[in-house]
């Protein structure tokens, strides 16, 4: 990919979980188990997957909130899986992160001033006054009155602290954004109103996005491709319209069909269920690891692990039979 | 008629004053039948499920109103008898079910405990009867999972068992309060037919509480849509979403991405934020948001009116001809 910002390779994270009364049984948790996607200059890429799926691990390891067990992050052409403490600080000016929960992100006893100012402090960008200048006009692009500097997070609804905390992740002016389901604590006619906020901010200052969510049809609005998780692995990457339009792996495909369509008279649509439930991210079953629950299973696919394959214009899919829809 | 909810008032005395968490709400539903009722957080529909068990926490207060079920009048029963219907004949599936099971005991042990409470059955007969319902609720082996923690299961099989534990005494009614907005689509569908189904083959009256409108699209036979405390649109679910007539019901759809040809690049919004119930606005509740506003919505309070069939609008702009007629100066 040209102008490639963000390039993953084979990212793992294993949690280790101890069983037994005395830990003597020790088995691991396979959250993200292998995965590779790049993100270019001015991207968003949107990560999807139920809960459980891994989507959330990987945001956190791509800013080393969380340290990765295996594989390259390379942010920028460097790769910083292994950088020190002052090397990533001096990275986070680059990567920031937004999110879910607006009222457990934001200091409650700082005022909404210094919650955006915190990050200019702590890289010792401009002088005080710059610094509460820079404030209060990020605010204001997000849309608050910059007199609410003075104000504290708890008078503010969610909505407006969601509006906060993105004032904050810009502070920095970051290349990288990791939007951690930034909308779904928030109202629906709210969601819509930040949702157009970060499409905005994202053009406006040339920012990519790594876009965790699980609600699709803001995933489709928001996003210039698609990847889908299930059990810690990419299933299927694509092209944002390409993915809905022409979904290649049996899951994606479940996923899509099953969104509620807003339309009674497509009330007897079509819709793939899927049996059974996500099976133990400790005991991942062989072959392809969705096999227990899809619908178009070949007895070759408790064997075999599909790799993610090009269908075509980076279409990638990890199915054997994916030729058959492409 | 099952339920009828007649003007029904729970307010909130607080230090900031009253909440009129729920004012003035009307609505009846029959056997078999799915009403949808959709709002955003703070518009009261929690409240009014809450009223109608008889749930509501202090310092909130049932203040006026009626709540008819099956014949009883459910605000002139004494603690008793209301405990005795709750869980039998009116059961409620709330949102989170990791806060709402006993994390101390197995699931079979917490469905068992409905047939002995409520139907006087032994020990072995409930546990049996324990392991059918979760086997009907499509919980895959069931007779090892019922000897499960909560902890031990998934978000949608957790789900699946407060279902099954609603479902136990075969209740009249169900209250199901956002018993899918955790999940991922594909349980959620699984969810929803399953609810669907019990409404056809028990006869079931199902009261769905939503923020999604395609999740109540799909289910509900008719829809209230609720703002502020207030149902300010009712109608029949295919009614209501070929014709909305309520500015707050029209920006609701209009806020959902449609995907045609042409992928939208922007989202429709509705402008502002929900009101503070302790702070609302004179006149119309929606009006500070409203785009057909005049100034008669800001004096005087709209009723729920019949425009007709049944639907019902809390409007005072004829929104249709309205939107003629802005078009027609646009151009």
């Amino acid at each position: 990919m040209q102008n490639t910002l963000l390039s993953v390779r084979d990212l793992k994270k294993h949690f280790p979980v101890d069983e037994g009364a005395f830990g003597q049984r020790r088995r691991v948790v396979h959250a993200v188990d292998g995965i590779n996607f790049e993100i270019g200059k001015n991207e968003v890429l949107s990560l999807v997957g139920e809960s459980g799926c891994g989507k959330s691990t990987t945001g956190r390891l791509i800013l080393r909130l969380i340290e990765p067990t295996g594989g390259e992050i390379v942010f920028m052409g460097e790769d910083i899986s292994k950088a020190g403490r002052k090397r990533m600080k001096e990275l986070r000016r680059e990567m920031q992160i937004i999110f879910q929960d607006p009222y457990a992100s934001l200091n409650p006893r700082l005022t909404v001033g210094e919650i955006v100012e915190e990050p200019l402090i702590i890289h010792k960008v401009g002088t005080k006054q710059d610094r509460q200048q820079e404030a209060a006009h990020l605010l204001q692009r997000v849309g608050l009155n910059p007199d609410v500097m003075s104000r504290y997070p708890h008078e503010f609804s969610g909505g407006q602290r969601q509006r906060i905390g993105i004032a904050r992740a810009l502070a920095l002016r970051p290349k990288l954004i990791v939007a951690d389901e930034p909308v779904s604590a928030l109202d629906v006619s709210i969601q819509a109103q930040v949702i157009n906020l970060l499409k905005d901010l994202q053009e406006e200052y040339h920012i990519s996005y790594l876009f965790i969510a699980h609600d699709l049809n803001i995933v489709r609005i928001i996003s210039d491709r698609v990847a889908v998780m299930y059990l810690g692995r990419i299933m299927e990457l694509a092209e944002v319209e390409d993915l809905y339009k022409r979904p290649l792996h049996p899951y994606t495909q479940a996923l899509l069909s099953a969104i509620p369509v807003p339309d009674p008279s497509q009330k007897e649509r079509k819709v793939i269920l899927l049996e059974g439930d996500v099976p133990s991210p400790i005991n991942i079953p062989a072959g392809c690891r969705f096999h227990t629950r899809c619908p178009k299973m070949l007895p070759k696919c408790k064997e075999v692990i599909p790799p993610l394959d090009d269908f075509g214009e980076g279409h990638m899919a990890a199915c054997i039979r994916a030729i058959e829809w492409a | 008629m099952l339920l009828n909810v007649n003007k029904l008032k729970t307010y909130f005395y607080t230090s900031e004053g009253t909440i009129h968490a729920v004012d003035d709400v009307s609505f009846s539903i029959n056997k078999g039948t799915i009403l949808g009722l959709v709002g955003e957080s703070g518009c009261g529909k929690s409240v009014t499920a809450l009223s109608m068990m008889r749930l509501v926490p202090p310092p909130g207060k049932i203040v006026s109103g009626g709540i008819f079920f099956d014949g009883h009048d459910l605000l002139k029963l004494d603690d008793e008898q209301i405990r005795r219907l709750r869980g039998d004949r009116i059961a409620m599936i709330f949102q989170d079910p990791m806060t709402s099971l006993n994390p101390v005991f197995s699931i079979g042990n917490q469905i068992a405990e409905i047939f002995r409470v409520h139907r006087g059955n032994k020990r072995s007969v409930s546990f049996e009867k324990a392991e059918s319902l979760l086997q009907l609720v499509g919980i895959p082996d069931p007779s090892r999972r019922i000897k499960e923690y909560p902890h031990q299961l998934s978000g949608g099989m957790r789900q699946r068992v407060m279902i099954a534990m609603a479902i136990a005494c075969e209740p009249a009614l169900i209250i199901a309060d956002e018993p899918t907005t955790a999940l991922v689509v594909t349980i959620q569908a699984k969810i929803l037919r399953l609810l669907k189904g019990l409404t056809e083959t028990l006869s079931t009256a199902l009261i769905l509480i939503s923020h999604d409108l395609g999740v109540i699209a799909e289910t509900a036979d008719e829809v209230a849509i609720m703002y502020a405390g207030k149902i300010v649109e009712y109608a029949a679910t295919k009614e209501l979403f070929n014709n909305p007539l309520h500015p707050y019901t029209i920006g609701l759809l209009d806020s959902i991405p449609r995907f045609g040809e042409e992928r939208e690049k922007r989202l429709r919004t509705i402008k502002g934020m929900v009101p503070r119930l302790s702070d609302l606005p004179s006149g119309c509740r929606f009006n500070p948001r409203c785009k057909y506003v005049i100034d008669r919505c800001r004096g005087e309070e709209p009723e729920l009116a019949d425009v007709g069939g049944g639907h019902l609008v809390r409007c005072w702009v004829d929104v249709k001809a309205n939107a003629k007629i802005k078009g027609q100066n646009a151009k």
